[in-house]
Formats: C-alpha cells, structure tokens, sequence
C-alpha cells in the first residue's frame, strides 16, 4: 500500500560543482560537529566525500545490489550496511597511554583500539588508471538528496518519515520511529542511518533550522572550494534553476532508481589520457562511461555544454554559465529567503 | 493451558508504504514455524510462557548497525471485534506485551491497525528469558490485564533477529488463541 | 678590453650568456631528464608563450629539495622572459605578507611612548645613524628602498634575538658531524667550511651567545615533531637543557618530554588575528566563542604571568643585565615592564594589545567590534612598516587586485640586485664555486643512502600541521595512523597489501607505516602527509628519525645584491624532499632508528 506522498508547495535544492571538490572534508566536519557527535551516530555521516573511482560510503553504494530499487526503478530488497565493514566503526583511540608510554623502554603508540575494517574515506585518493597514462579519480560529495520520491518515505511501515511541506526536506519523526532501518535498507544512497544508542533512524535534515533563517546549510556554506549553490527549484532567478533547468548542467546521481533526487552534480571534466609514448590524446582521463554509470545519459549533453562554454571563455567572450560556476560573488551561491521559523515539538 | 500454536508468516503483503509488501513478498512461508504458549493466572495477575525454537539467538543489538534482536509479543482485543491480523484497527485497539531479547523489561504495546503501535514502558511486569538448547523461553509475570479477563484470548508474534525480523516481517498466530 | 690596470679581459652581455646556457635545453633534452613526453613539454611551452598572464604559484612548499633555488630561478626565469613580473595577474606569488606596523606597537620598547615604524628603528639604531640615513635618501645616494633594507637587515641580524633550526642543529657538533657525512661529496668542499666561512665573514650571523643553552622554552612550535633528525637534536642538544618547558594548546611530542607544559587555550577559545599573504589580502579574526578549558590560558595571558614572576625574581636577586644572545643587553628587571607596555596592558588586555596591532596602515578603520561583526575584513594598503617592501606595491589601497612588485615595474626604482635590473646571472663566488651563476639542472642527490624510492614530503590535508593530527575525529577520515602512499603498481611488485604495515629503511633505520595504496602517486615516489607525531608511530619514532634534511650551502652566501642573510628572506632551510628509502613488507622483524653516531 504506497502512500500518497503531497508535492510540497516549494522544493529546497543544492547543486555541487564536482570540478571544484578539492576532496578537504572541510563539508564533512561542518555537519558532524553540528549534528552528529552523539554516541549513537559516531559512525555516521550526514556529509560525506567520497573518492570516485571506489567503494564509496557506505562501502558498495554505488554497487546496485545494495539499494531497494532496481536500475528500471522498481523496489527490490536492499541491504542494511555493516558497522565494519561498510560504514566502518568510529574507532576510539589510546592516546593516555601513549602518553604515558614517554619513558618506558616499551612505547605504546596512538592507534585504533578496534580492528580496523573500513572507514567513511578509507580508499581516498585511490582511483583507478595506470600513472601517467590515465590514472585518475575525483571527489563525490554526498548529502540526502531530498527526493522528490523518496524510498525511505516509502518504506517506512509507521510513516515516520515525511517531506515537508514548506520546502520539501525530507525528515524523520524519530518519535514515531521505531528503529526497524527499512529506511536505511530501502534508500540506494544510504543516507539514512540509524542511532544504535538510541534506536532509531536519522537523516540529513538540510540543515532545517538554517534554512529557516535564509542561511544555507553548514555544508555549503563552510565550504572553501565554493562549489555549492543553493535555493529553490522553481526560482528562475536563482542558482539551481539556472544550473539544472536552463543550462542543463547540473543532473542527479543515479537517476535509474527514479526518485527525483533533489541534490545536482555538475559532472567533472578532466585532461587527457596520455597514449602508449607519453603524448596526449583527445581523450578525458575519467572514462564518460563510468560518469554514466553514475549520472546516466544526460552527463553527455551536461560535459559538451561545460566545454563549449569553457571553450568560449578561453576565447574571451562572455558566458554567463562559467561566471556563475566560478562564484566570483560567492554570496550569488545562496538564494534563500528567510522565512517564518517553524516550532517543532 | 500449555498449547502449541502453529504460526503463520505475516502477511507482507498488507504492509503500510510501497517497499515492505514488494522487498519482502517472498516471506510466505513463516521463519518460526511453530510456538508453545501457557497462559496462567498468577499472583495478582497472569503468568504468560512463550516458548519456541530459534537456533541461532540474536540478544545484542548495541554499537550495530545491522543486527535485530530475536523478541516475542503477546495481545489480547481490547474489544471483542478488534482484529488481530492489522493488529487492531480505529477503535478496535489491541494491547498487550512486547519482549525483545536486546532490552531488559517489557514494553506495554497498543495499537489501532498496522504501523500505529505504542510502545511504554510496563509498569508491574517481570520478565526472564532463558536460550536453551535452540530454544527461547521467556516468561511475563503480569499485573492485572483487564482486556484478556474480559475477552480471555491473545495472539502473539515471534521475530527471528537473525533473519531481519522485524515490524512486520514476523511469524504470527494465525488468529486468536482462546485462553481457558 | 682593457681594465685600468692593463689587464685584458672578455667581455660578454649576460643576454648572451644566457642564451648559450639554455642552448642545450632543448624539448628533447627536457623529455630525457623529466621523462615526460616532448609533446607534453612542447604544449606547456606553447601554453606559456600564448598566455597572456601567466602566474606561479610558489609557496613555502617549493623550497623543500636541495636544489629548490634553481627550480625558483628556472620559474622567475620563465617569467621574466615573458616579461611578467610585476604586472597584474601575474607573476610570481610566493608569499608576500601583508604587514601590520602595529605588531611594533606591541613589541617590547625600551623607548615608551614610541609607536609603530619609528620605535622599531629608534630600538635598532641610533639616531646618529637614522640622521645619515635620511641623508643619504634625500642627497640620492640611496633610495629609499636600499635604506629601509639596510635598516631592516641590521635590525633582524643585530638586534632581534633570533636564529633559525639549521643554526641550532649546526651548533651541535654531533649533528654537524653527521650531516657533513650525509652530504659528503655534494658541495666542492665539506658543509662545514662553508658554514664557518659564513661566520666569519658576518654573512649567516648565527646568534653570537656565549654559552650553551640551558632552558628550552617552546610556544607555537613543536620542534621534536617537526625538526630531521630528532634522534641529533635530542642527544646533542635537548639531553643537555636544564629545563624544558612547552606552552601549547596540544599535548604534543615536545611536550611530552618537557619539565612543564603550560596548557594554552585552544581556537575559538581565545581572540586573535591572522594575517595573510598577498594573494588573499584579508585580515582574519578569530572570536572567543567559549572559554578556556580547564586551567588553560591565552598565551598572551600566560607570557604576561610569566614575565612578571621572571621581573619579580629578578628584582628579588638583583640579576644583572644580560647579554645572553649577544645582541645586546637585556634586562629581566623591566621584562614585564616591557611586556605590559609600561603597565599599560593587563593580565586580560588581549583584544586591548590586538587593538594597538590595529593602529596600521593596512588595517585603517578596522575595531574589534566590527571585526567580531564580520570575521574578516579587507586590507586597506599593504602597509608601511619596513617589511612591507616584500609586496613592493607602493599604489595599492585596497580596492582590486593586490599586485606585487609594481615598485620595480610601474614605478621603474631599480630591483634590489647588483645590476638594479631582474637578473638570472649571480656571480658570487660561491655560486661560481657550485656552476650556478645561472639556473640549471642538477639531479636530487639521494639523501640517506642509495634506496629506491624518493620519499617526498606532502603537506597534511587533515590538520593544521600536528595541530589535529591526532584527533579521532581527523584520524577517522584516514585510517588512524600514519601513512604512506605508493603506487599500486609498486605495492604489487614488492608484495604491498593496502593497509599492512611496511618497513621504511633506509641508512638512519627504520619505521613502520601503514601501507596507503594511490593511483596519484608516481612509481618510485612515495609520499608521506607531514606532521604525524612521532608517538603515533611504533617506537614513537617517526620518518623524521630518517631523514636527514639537507642544508645548501649556497643559502649562507652574503654581502651580495640580494643574496644577504634575513629571517624569513634568505636563509638555509632544511630540505627534506631529496630523502631516499627502501620498502618493504612487515612481518613481525624488528624496526628502528640506528644509535645516534658518537663524536
């Protein structure tokens, strides 16, 4: 039995320039100071920035045998990612004792007390490709996408989760929640996760507050590279619209499961291979094929528009989509509105 | 009264939002298949004795993300038409008890239909769960429960942690249970 | 032609010279040395040559080999032949800094009442000398440049009581032994005639004291973390103090072998500014947003507690005036009097000491209170203290781009150099010594010993050098230790799982490290993300134990245009990037750094 889910009167929205990720995780820590540093979300990443080519984070997100849709978009079982082996477990760390280890002939030195497994960056910088030749990689930062379909709504049986009508962020009622993780199963970006302290689901909330008051999300705003933009989908003069619907730029991460993904990437360029004898080809570094596997077809039009409109910077004439991806006036990024600030609870 | 109930497989089918009844449409067949019940007046109150086989207990769920605890739950109509399949409906609640195996106590459970379950906490009840030999025994050492003194039936609901069980995903009786 | 004294000699424009230089540098021999393809050389030099700004970005991090002078010169070459310097939008961007005369302001002053630009140099010369040097200005013998340089360089190397890590190490003899015998055969003479030389001819100072140090006080540094060789400098130099004390926000290394940590107070719990360099021309302040921890201080507040105690003492034992860096007299009797401003800044005058460094010409208009509004704020001139000539931009006020150099180019005074020009020949004798009157190639020597793989140093993504290194938050975005990165291609070849632990050795021992397996990484490179601290190693010995951290003798040359001693303008560093290692996998063997060699 589905449910109706109500199209909200607004949709909130963030768009990410990929070419400008410089992978610092300066987003990462951002959120997590903010929002995640109980017990039970130690593990947790409401943010994170993963290195593409890679297993991601969770480790197999990308892998379309872990989510609860099919790639035509239809719902499949999902799987509930392992603390050790895809989220990778907060380990603690022995600094007393290395400490206090100074002077005794035996040094005890500050590591991990957990067996280390994996971790939210742990095959950072990896990527794929044989130096000079074609090695390559890029930075995929990641929040909920805020769908327009969203699988957690769908799956949870107590209808705990819900879009908000306002602007459309998608938020659990861990009130109502009762920690049975269909939502952490269900969604293919595993950006539920669940509170093993206090047993119940928790989810980027878009920095809900924030937004309330006309500031962009911590993410965004903290991040140095300036490569978010944010507002509404439906305000032309804005960013999103600008990026997403007119210059078709901007396209969502797997759109084979159908959900209406409300976060947009703009797809990296990258220089060329090099052939057998070290000279340049005409061919990028990052194969177009796994950018679709990742973005779907659209990343072809969205790369030879950025190149043409490069092209003619280079040549010196104006191009408003470049000036807008280059954020000379950062504030320009942001288009929110304050609004009237919501009481919850 | 010490009676073996064969349990069914819940139906996923009826499972409120559009994942649970497709993900899981494969569970047809019950992960428990079979369950010992008592139902005994005790001091003041009642003495419910669950018993079942699980051969693998799941009894701690801390600091994971992917582990579901084994647990068992038992309620009586509060009316005499609530129906026990949607676990009550609009003004036909069901209540009762629910044990899981990752918590010390009970938790008093009511619900009018499916998804709309409440959980607080027991006030007066007792509980001990023993895993013997691929078994759970649990024993609920209740105060006074008005609705089974007045309806004298129950229903219950086993989860198998370690198949995923749980909400909905759960082997149930296959209607009331009359209670001597 | 013929000089005054009859001699012939063969004169050659140094256009020409050049030229016959850079004759052999073709495409072809480029590839060869770089092994990249000529292709490649070709597009970056047709890329060059059609550009119509072309800029360098060169930061501290450019400095780091043996022969990173003649990498610098090989850019500013580049440059100059494109006629870019100086020019906006391009150039060279290193790392000018903005100056704020009103640090003066908070400098101890013998002279009360003196502020800014004229109490720095009333501390440092005499007026006599300040009355000549006018003279010289306005009778045109000297710009005003070449007297603001004097000034300044008289100032750093014979009044400021300062030295830097290359003078402390080579003070040691057991760690001048051992890096003589590192960079044996790697200079026409051994390293330490050059630095003796340097010495008595005045041109590397040294800090002239008269006896060995006693104390090691340490703020803001982490010297044991930090320096090469730790295992030299702990057995020559720390083993000896008397006393050490480490005033820090963090637990660090050194702090873990000191008499005393004074705990500071962390970011964010303390106001304090950041000034910046020239391509991000912004004052940065930091708020208070909580209170210290515990019973952590400001450092501001520690050094004023602390000063006053030392005057206390003194005055108490009646202590003479020393003269213990051999710079002058110093007396610990007025220290606090000094300290405080004549008593004019308290115990909590942080923000009122942050003020007077907002008395600047590049700060005009800027408070504290705005400041807290607003977090940064723009520059509003480059400034007007003596340092400010490393922007050598006279014009700029704030509004646009912040372009250096335009004093040479737009206002045509004569560089700082023999020949008052942009010059690419230096023929000091030493550099004529070393066949470097101009930039060229020379291969980086293998420090460390003759091991396969280049160990290159990369500044850490993670912290803010070891400030956070070791914080589990940070460490979790890693893998919780120590790292280093090799090519994939690498770790197969020599038996490498992602995330073992390896042996790195090489003629010093060796440390454990994680493997980190990195497609970026070149084959017969590996990298290391700086700043681990040496407890985060097994043994609490990091890779710093192996390298050695060459010193070029060439940077304690002198009396020559613009090669002359300053701190922070041209002195030896300590070049780790040449460093050599071998790897291998760990199974359970023994890892260490070899004994400290005896002298």
């Amino acid at each position: 039995m589905r449910y109706d889910i109500p199209k909200p009167l607004r949709q909130v929205s963030m768009v990410l320039d990929l070419n400008k990720c410089l992978g610092c995780q300066t987003c990462t820590i951002a959120c997590k100071k903010l929002w995640n540093t109980d017990e039970g979300t130690d593990y947790s990443y409401w943010n994170s920035v993963e290195t593409l080519p890679g297993r991601g984070f969770p480790a197999g997100v990308h892998d379309p045998a872990t989510g609860g849709r099919t790639v035509e978009g239809g719902v499949r079982r999902g799987v509930v990612p392992n603390l050790d082996t895809a989220y990778g477990r907060a380990w603690t760390f022995n600094h007393e004792e290395a400490r206090a280890s100074a002077g005794a002939p035996d040094k005890i030195w500050i590591r991990p007390r957990e067996t280390v497994k994996w971790g939210p960056n742990f095959d950072e910088d990896q990527g794929q490709g044989d130096y000079p030749k074609d090695n390559h990689y890029f930075y995929l930062p990641r929040l909920c996408n805020h769908c327009t379909h969203p699988a957690c709504v769908d799956a949870c049986p107590r209808a705990a989760i819900a879009k908000r009508r306002e602007d459309g962020i998608v938020l659990v009622d861990q009130d109502r929640c009762h920690g049975y993780r269909f939502c952490v199963e269900a969604c293919p970006y595993k950006k539920v996760y669940y509170d093993h302290v206090r047993q119940v689901s928790t989810k980027c909330i878009f920095c809900l507050p924030r937004i309330e008051e006309g500031v962009a999300p911590a993410c965004a705003r903290q991040c140095p590279g300036r490569l978010r933009f944010v507002g509404y989908r439906d305000d032309e003069q804005g960013p999103i619209w600008k990026l997403v619907e007119k210059w078709k730029v901007a396209i969502p991460l797997h759109p084979e499961y159908g959900l209406g993904p409300n976060v947009f990437y703009v797809p990296p360029m990258s220089p060329p291979k090099l052939d057998a004898e070290g000279r340049p080809t005409g061919e990028p570094r990052i194969p177009v094929s796994y950018l679709e596997s990742l973005f779907g077809a659209a990343v072809h039009p969205a790369l030879e528009a950025l190149l043409a409109e490069r092209a003619r910077r280079r040549r010196g004439e104006a191009s408003e989509l470049m000036d807008l991806l280059i954020a000379y006036d950062w504030q320009q990024n942001f288009r929110l509105p304050p609004r009237q600030r919501e009481v919850l609870g | 009264m010490n009676r073996k109930i064969l349990l069914m497989s819940a139906p996923v089918a009826m499972q409120p939002g559009g994942y649970v009844p497709v993900a899981y449409a494969d569970r047809t067949t019950p992960v428990t298949a079979a369950a010992e019940i008592a139902v005994e007046p005790g001091s003041g109150g009642w003495r419910v004795t669950l018993a079942w086989a699980c051969p693998q207990p799941v009894r701690e769920t801390v600091r994971e993300t992917d582990r579901f605890a084994d647990a068992c739950a038992v309620f009586a109509p509060e009316a005499p038409e609530s129906p026990w399949m949607t676990m009550g409906a609009q003004g036909l609640a069901v209540q009762g008890f629910l044990w899981r195996a990752d918590r010390p106590g009970l938790w008093a459970i009511r619900a009018e239909g499916l998804g709309t379950m409440q959980r607080s906490a027991a006030t007066g009840t007792q509980v001990s769960a023993d895993w013997d030999n691929g078994r759970w025994r649990v024993v609920l050492s209740l105060p006074e429960w008005p609705a089974l003194a007045a309806q004298r039936r129950v229903a219950l609901a086993v989860w198998r942690g370690g198949a995923q069980e749980r909400a909905g995903l759960k082997s149930v009786s296959a209607g009331w249970v009359d209670v001597a | 032609m013929t000089l005054a004294d009859g001699r012939e000699v063969r004169v050659a424009p140094v256009g020409t010279l050049l030229k016959e230089h850079l004759e052999p540098w073709t495409f072809e021999h480029a590839a060869q040395v770089t092994g990249l393809h000529v292709e490649q050389i070709r597009l970056f030099a047709e890329g060059w040559a059609q550009a119509k700004r072309p800029m360098v970005l060169s930061s501290w991090g450019a400095n780091r080999y043996m022969h990173s002078d003649l990498m610098n010169r090989t850019k500013l070459l580049c440059l100059a032949l494109k006629g870019a310097l100086g020019r906006k939008g391009a150039g060279y961007q290193s790392t000018g800094w903005v100056d704020l005369d009103g640090f003066s302001n908070a400098m101890r002053m013998e002279k009360s009442g003196l502020r800014g630009r004229l109490a720095v140099l009333f501390s440092s010369i005499t007026p006599g000398e300040l009355f000549n040097s006018v003279l010289d200005v306005v009778r045109k013998r000297k710009t005003e440049l070449e007297a603001t340089l004097e000034g300044e360089t008289k100032y750093l190397n014979h009044k400021l009581c300062t030295t830097d890590v290359v003078e402390v190490n080579l003070k040691s003899p057991g760690y001048r032994a051992a890096l003589e015998r590192e960079q044996q055969g790697l200079s026409p003479r051994p390293l330490g005639a050059y630095y003796d030389e340097a010495h008595e001819k005045g041109w590397s100072p040294g800090l002239p004291r008269k006896g060995p140090p006693k104390v090691f006080f340490s703020g803001g540094a982490n010297l044991l973390r930090r320096n090469n060789l730790p295992q030299y400098l702990k057995a020559y130099q720390l083993d000896e103090m008397e006393l050490i004390v480490d005033v820090n926000p963090k637990f660090t290394f050194t702090g873990m072998h000191a008499d005393y940590i004074l705990p500071a107070a962390g970011w964010y719990e303390k106001p304090g500014i950041k000034y910046n360099v020239a391509h991000v021309p912004y004052l940065h302040y930091t708020d208070a947003a909580v209170p210290p921890l515990a019973e952590s201080k400001d450092e501001y507040e520690i050094y004023w507690l602390l000063s006053r105690e030392i005057e206390r003492l003194a005055k108490e034992r009646d202590l003479p005036v020393f003269d213990g860096c051999g710079r002058g007299p110093i007396d610990w009797k007025t220290l606090h009097q000094r300290y405080s401003n004549q008593g004019t800044l308290g115990q909590k005058d942080a923000e009122k000491l942050t003020e007077e460094i907002l008395r600047s010409g590049a700060t005009e208009g800027m408070t504290i209170q705005g400041l807290k509004q607003t977090g940064i704020a723009r520059y509003t001139s480059t400034g007007t203290d003596v340092a400010a000539t490393s922007l050598h931009n006279p014009d700029w006020k704030g509004e646009g781009v912040l372009t250096t150099l335009t004093r040479f180019t737009e206002h045509k005074e004569p560089w700082p150099t023999y020949s008052g020009r942009i010059t690419t020949f230096i023929d000091h004798p030493w550099f004529v010594e070393f066949r470097e009157q101009f930039a060229t190639h020379k291969t980086s020597p293998k420090a460390g010993g003759d091991h396969p793989f280049q160990f290159v140093s990369c500044h850490a993504r993670w912290s803010i050098h070891s400030t956070w290194r070791d914080t589990p938050m940070m460490l979790r975005l890693q893998r919780g230790e120590p790292q280093v990165w090799v090519n994939p291609g690498d770790a197969e070849r020599i038996g490498l799982e992602d995330y073992a632990y390896a042996e790195i050795f090489n003629d010093y021992g060796s440390v454990r490290m994680r493997v980190k397996l990195s497609g970026l990484v070149r084959p017969g490179v590996a990298y290391y993300y700086h700043a681990w601290e040496p407890h985060q190693f097994p043994n609490h010995e990091s890779y710093k134990w192996l390298i050695p951290g060459l010193v070029n003798p060439l940077h304690m040359a002198g009396d020559y245009g613009h090669i002359r001693h300053g701190m922070n303008r041209y002195q030896p560093g300590s070049a780790v990037q040449d460093t050599r290692i071998g790897i291998r996998p760990w199974t359970g063997q023994a890892t260490g750094a070899k004994p400290v060699v005896q002298v």
